[in-house]
């Protein structure tokens, strides 16, 4: 049997995968932040209880918070960094460009190595990657023993040019040895040989930063699950979609950052493909925060522009407010407006959808938990989209005169509007937020929305999913059966992955097929070493190559995947052709005759995994879904401007094949699915549920 | 009819979206470097009257800038005159637009035959000819040396383009094919928002989205008024100084605001400020216009949308003539550091009346530095250009920032690796200097160290900086940040020089030293509490002595602990001292 678990801010979600009869077991416990594997213990008692044998379990795949929830707590370790002498500074002054230029009372975030732990080192290593000047060992060796008796946890060695020759930072890890023989040290030629030193210097630091923390709860972890008897293979979720081996998790610990968004994503894509849907918009909406991503011919899009910690506004990411990691981890749009999203009137008079939230606490009014802010989920209890009786299966009521008069007062009498007005401006709102978050992972990348297909979990984004779909001619909203333990089956669904680059800045033309063949039969070589140890098959290993490349001058660079077969001369002017057509479809020009440079070269060796079959259920004979109608409640649709008589139907009752048409509501145990009116849905033999848009 | 306050709040949210997207598109399909690595450029979307309604998060000193510019377009040419497929490009600082650098692209939006919008971007170009590479000559004293200066034109007249035009822009220039591609990348952007703003008509109906676009800028204007109404009436007065002009080294050139907040206006008088001169730091008045909506932007809350709207309320008196608003021909193509000055005068006005929303003096950046040759290795010309950032100002609760670009172009440093592998030099050293900040209740930011060394036979230098002699002021009993420098350091001699130099050939070998000057600090050192004090020393922001002598807290040399009695002692007897002893020493809040 296999095993997810995903740890999340609230809940552990555990899934149990019998790959012989295809039984599928869900449990939901609550997190235990302070000892996480304490929940994940729990999970499995409970599984143990329900009567799987802990023999049983053969492979554990895992997705967790802690290397994140480090970073934001600040409470990773103790580091010390050595940088080439003359660039100690390099985490404080960063990217020269102030988060936010309109705020003069802005901080910037503190550097994770204070400077007191920075040691400079006398060597320099040129633009060619030839030494021009030798590490000075017996400084080194002195700035070493400097650090003696300092409670240093961790190492981060990142020396300039270090991706082109890393013969120094080695040394220098030899040295930290001979004084600290069980240090953890990690080298930026190692983790990330790339170019552009405060970024890499930022992610080796991260790694550094997050690793003892990481190292001692994956310990524990297998430790406690050798004491309930179980001794799987277990595999960490990666930021990149991929899972790595335990043993990596723990020296590489920078790869995990993203760990759980990542997880849902993958599960969308898996759950897509076996659906036909290859290219997909993921649109993951809870409390506090929405996250948009993208999945293209089955993959997820990867980005290696990543800030650890960043400060999320209503309707982006603030940059220079976190700490960057240039690894590959899935792109998504993170953006801090939720259900939970707070509406106010502003000074001049107008209508505001959050950044504040009430959260969980105070939560929104019709909680009834104290919270007197109205919120989104207030507004979609008023305006009919909720059950007050059926909210979360019916385990919580709902006050929805309570939400009435919040809006009342704090919006539709301030506005001079009735308070249907209100509720349905404050949803519009926040779906204009949702919409930019949505626009930014297509239109500014190049991507027709109209093009794609919506894939929406999380607690509130099946609420206005067909809305948002209707506004960006989304033409079909996929609502999954297993929306609520998405991220967990995600990890079952998720293949090995080793991810490798190499700088190899070269024009296009004067690239040497030999000399790239070379990088990637090393990558391959150091693949196949790492999946045996993984215990994979050579029969199910994959690899996918790709360049960044760019105009010659440009300095942004856009990832293009060679395509199959041997690299060689065509391959490369095949490589050219698609940078062009992928520079035509970002940014909407190419410059045809201009010099095209190929920057860093890089490849995903994955080690293909098992997936669980996603269950069959058998059609029903009728689309007719009138058995598993509720009842009928009054619903204010946007651009209705009346109350329409809708069908509200149980989720549950639904059956494969029936087809419901808006305007209606389904009510799932865990989330709640409005069908506008002109829209229709239909339960596929999956019992996913599919929302049509009309073109 | 006014707006409604939802479809507003949903179109703002549009409108932004879309100048975003413009501004991607630009960023990412520019050559240059000073486009692409530092951001210098900014997209917007104006109404058919020229006003902006929405700006991109982009570079400061470009707040509102655009406005002119259009507005400038649409006097030549007049909405009637203007045509479905027109794209128009112009530059310059006596037309609407700023130094020769920032070019101006725009494009008239038409649906169902009527103007309805104008998207408009503005970027730095590197290289717009002149008298040396980069087109920024601190030596300046003409606009004439400063680069090629293009009316208001067509580039496109209803999508035909103007080959002749294009060939003696390229013509005029060092770099024709870095202009070239970056003016593509800003033609890209303007189309990106045509295309955008048709489909928000599309779906929201002409009427609508042209009252929402008004509903906009008066919320914006009504917002700024609100924010202003809670400003104490009264006349503000504040200084800035520039260290020389880059011509007439001895004579500092200083800039004089009178601030007059009258209920829900504010007037900005220049009068008083220095007449135009010789060199190239006098500013046009567009940039002028917007280094004061920059200032109050972040005086004003954050979330008030950056359109002509939240500028309407600020009147600016700046009298033909003046450095402010020069006369043509005077040079102004180092107009970004009295941008900054400018900034700073306004910032020392206003804390009078609300000293918790201002930083002390900053340092006016980033430091520029142009280096362009003939790099022997490629045999190509180059022409390199890269920023080192200043102290910021501390604040009333808070250090100021070290090392970043703190006003009106909030720039990206250059990767030292990026520069290295692009360019014949080698940057030996980028740290932070000790003891530049400001002492202070609150320190200053720290100023920064950048060291270049050429490696190809010869270059031609030029740099722009300030601060070099006076550095920037402390506030309220707080001192002034280290002012900067720039040391030549050839084999044989090492030379100072000025902060605004031009036209200075260096060879291989020869090392370039940048200092750039620390922020001021806020409120009276001897207040500073010992804890910080013992943080900056150990971490390398302050040296013992100064601790000692000018915080007053004496920390043991070897073991590095505060010794408290002995910082009790010196502390008071400082404060006997200080003429202006109102103040007592505080508390130690040290527990060891």
């Amino acid at each position: 049997m296999r095993v997810g678990i995903d740890i999340g801010g609230t809940f552990t979600d555990t899934i149990i995968y019998d790959d012989d009869t295809g039984k599928l077991e869900t449990l939901k416990l609550p997190t235990t932040p302070n000892n996480p594997e304490k929940g994940v213990e729990n999970s499995l008692h409970k599984a143990f209880y329900k009567g799987i044998s802990p023999h049983d379990i053969s492979h554990i795949a895992h997705a967790c918070t802690i290397a994140t929830n480090s970073i934001i707590e600040r409470k990773g370790a103790k580091v010390a960094l050595f940088t080439t002498a003359g660039f100690e500074d390099i985490l404080e002054l960063g990217k020269m460009r102030r988060p936010d230029p309109y705020d003069f009372l802005q901080d910037i975030p503190q550097p994770l190595v204070p400077r007191r732990l920075v040691r400079g080192v006398p060597e320099r290593v040129n633009s060619k990657g030839d030494v021009v000047t030798e590490l000075d060992e017996q400084k080194t060796m002195l700035a070493i023993d400097g650090l003696k008796g300092m409670g240093i946890e961790a190492f981060t060695v990142s020396l300039l040019f270090s991706f082109l020759n890393p013969t120094h930072e080695q040394l220098v890890k030899k040295l930290i040895l001979s004084k600290f023989p069980q240090a953890h040290i990690t080298l930026s030629s190692d983790l990330i040989p790339i170019f552009r030193e405060y970024e890499r210097t930022s992610t080796t630091v991260v790694n550094s930063y997050v690793a003892p923390r990481v190292s001692r709860y994956i310990t524990d972890l297998e430790r406690s699950l050798n004491n309930m008897g179980i001794e799987p293979d277990l595999y960490i979720m990666r930021s990149n979609g991929g899972v790595m081996s335990t043993n990596t998790a723990k020296t590489q610990p920078a790869h995990i950052i993203e760990s759980g968004p990542a997880a849902g994503v993958i599960e969308a894509a898996y759950l897509g493909s076996q659906m036909g849907f290859k290219d997909i918009i993921t649109f993951d909406m809870g409390g506090t925060t929405a996250k948009m991503g993208i999945i293209r011919n089955g993959l997820p899009e990867i980005t290696s522009h990543f800030e650890v910690g960043a400060i999320a506004r209503s309707s982006q990411i603030l940059t220079g407010t976190g700490y960057p990691v240039m690894l590959p981890v899935i792109d998504l749009c993170e953006i801090g407006a939720g259900g939970g999203s707070i509406a106010w009137i502003d000074s001049g008079n107008l209508l505001r959808v959050g950044p504040q939230s009430a959260g969980s606490d105070p939560a929104p009014v019709c909680y009834g938990k104290g919270g007197t802010e109205p919120t989104v989920t207030d507004a979609n209890l008023v305006l009919g989209y909720l059950n007050a009786d059926f909210f979360l299966g019916g385990d919580m009521k709902l006050d929805k005169e309570g939400a009435y008069s919040a809006i009342e007062e704090k919006i539709a009498n301030k506005l001079g509007i009735d308070v249907i007005a209100a509720a349905l401006g404050i949803i519009e709102i926040s779906n204009a937020n949702m919409i930019r978050g949505l626009k930014v992972v297509t239109t500014s990348r190049g991507f027709d929305p109209r093009e794609f297909a919506m894939m929406a979990f999380g607690g509130a984004g099946p609420c206005c999913a067909a809305e948002l779909a209707l506004n960006l001619q989304i033409p079909k909203v996929i609502v999954p059966a297993t929306a609520s333990v998405h991220s967990a089956l995600g990890l079952l669904s998720t293949d090995i992955r080793h991810d490798f680059v190499a700088t190899n800045k070269h024009l296009a033309t004067e690239i040497d097929v030999q000399e790239i063949n070379g990088i990637f039969n090393k990558f391959s070589a150091e693949g196949i070493t790492l999946l045996e140890k993984d215990r994979v098959n050579i029969d199910d290993m994959v690899t996918k190559r790709s360049a960044d490349m760019r105009y010659s001058g440009q300095s942004y660079e856009i990832n293009i995947p060679f395509r199959e077969g041997e690299i060689n001369n065509e391959r490369l002017s095949c490589l050219v052709e698609d940078f062009h057509d992928a520079h035509e479809r970002i940014y909407a020009h190419t410059m045809p005759g201009h010099p095209v440079e190929v920057v860093a070269l890089r490849q995903a060796t994955f080690g293909v995994s098992r997936k669980p079959d996603v269950k069959i259920y058998e059609m029903s004979d009728s689309d007719e879904p009138g058995h598993a109608i509720k009842d009928a409640r009054d619903v204010y649709y946007s651009g209705v401007e009346t109350f329409l008589t809708s069908q509200c139907y149980d989720g549950a009752r639904l059956l494969p094949g029936n087809e419901v048409s808006g305007p209606a509501i389904i009510e799932m145990s865990d989330t709640t699915i409005v069908i506008p009116p002109e829209q229709s849905a239909k339960v596929d033999k999956y019992r996913n549920i599919i929302i049509s848009t009309p073109s | 009819m006014a707006a409604n306050p939802i479809t507003t709040e949903v179109l703002r949210n549009a409108l932004y979206t879309l100048a975003e997207e413009m501004q991607v598109t630009l960023v990412k399909t520019a050559l240059s470097i000073i486009v692409k690595e530092t951001g210098d450029c900014s997209c917007a979307l104006h109404d058919a009257r020229g006003n902006q309604i929405s700006q991109a998060s982009a570079l400061p000193m470009h707040l509102g800038i655009l406005t002119t510019a259009v507005k400038a377009i649409l006097e030549k040419y007049g909405a009637s005159e203007m045509n479905e497929g027109d794209i128009y490009i112009m530059n310059g600082p006596y037309r609407g637009a700023s130094h020769l650098n920032d070019i101006v692209i725009a494009l008239p939006i038409f649906f169902e035959g009527h103007l309805v919008s104008i998207a408009a971007n503005i970027a730095h170009h590197q290289d717009v000819g002149g008298m040396t590479p980069g087109s920024m000559p601190g030596n300046a004293t003409e606009l004439f040396q400063e680069g090629i200066n293009i009316p208001i034109s067509k580039l496109y007249a209803a999508d035909i383009v103007n080959e002749t035009l294009i060939e003696m822009l390229k013509a005029n220039v060092r770099l024709p094919g870095v202009l070239w591609g970056d003016i593509e990348a800003q033609l890209a952007a303007v189309k990106i928002g045509g295309r955008g703003f048709i489909n928000l008509v599309k779906k929201y109906g002409a009427k609508t989205v042209m009252e929402s676009m008004d509903g906009l800028l008066h919320y914006s204007e009504l917002r700024t008024q609100n924010e202003i109404e809670t400003i104490t009436n009264g006349i503000y007065e504040g200084v800035a100084f520039l260290d020389n002009d880059g011509i007439t080294f001895e004579q500092p050139v200083r800039l004089h605001v009178k601030v007059t907040v009258d209920d829900r206006s504010l007037t900005f008088d220049l009068s008083k400020t220095d007449k135009q001169v010789k060199g190239p730091v006098n500013m046009d008045y567009a940039s002028t216009r917007s280094s004061v909506a920059y200032a109050m932007a972040g005086i004003m809350p954050e979330d008030i949308p950056h359109n002509d709207g939240a500028i309407a309320p600020y009147k600016i008196i700046a009298p033909k003539g003046c450095l402010l608003n020069p006369n043509f021909p005077a040079a102004v193509n180092a107009r970004s550091h009295t941008s900054g000055a400018l900034a700073m005068a306004i910032l020392n006005a206003l804390s009078q009346a609300v000293p918790d929303k201002v930083m002390a003096g900053t340092g006016l950046g980033p430091g520029i530095l142009l280096v362009g040759g003939v790099d022997n290795q490629t045999g190509k010309y180059f022409t390199l250009v890269e920023g080192n950032g200043p102290g910021a100002g501390a604040r009333a609760n808070i250090d100021g920032i070290s090392g970043k670009d703190v006003f009106c172009s909030n720039t990206l440093g250059t990767p030292v690796e990026a520069e290295e592998m692009d360019y014949p030099v080698m940057i030996e050293r980028y740290e932070l200097i000790k003891d530049s900040g400001g002492a202070g209740k609150f320190r200053g930011g720290l100023g920064v160290r950048r060291d270049l060394r050429l490696l190809t036979d010869e270059a031609v230098l030029t740099m722009q900086s300030d601060n070099l002699i006076n550095a920037p002021d402390g506030l309220f009993g707080g001192s002034k940040g280290m002012n900067g420098s720039h040391i030549l350091l050839k084999e044989k001699e090492k030379i100072s020089m000025p902060g605004k130099c031009g036209e200075i050939r260096i060879q291989a070998g020869d090392l370039v030293i940048r200092n750039t000057a620390g922020g001021g600090g806020y409120g009276n050192p001897l207040e500073r509490d010992p804890e910080l004090i013992y943080e900056d020393v150990i971490n390398e922001k302050i040296s013992i002595e100064s601790a000692r002598n000018t915080y007053g807290v004496v920390i043991q040399e070897g073991n590095l602990q505060v010794d408290l009695a002995a910082t009790k002692l010196l502390r008071n007897k400082k404060a006997a001292k200080s003429m202006a002893s109102q103040s007592q020493a505080p508390e130690l809040s040290i527990q060891k």
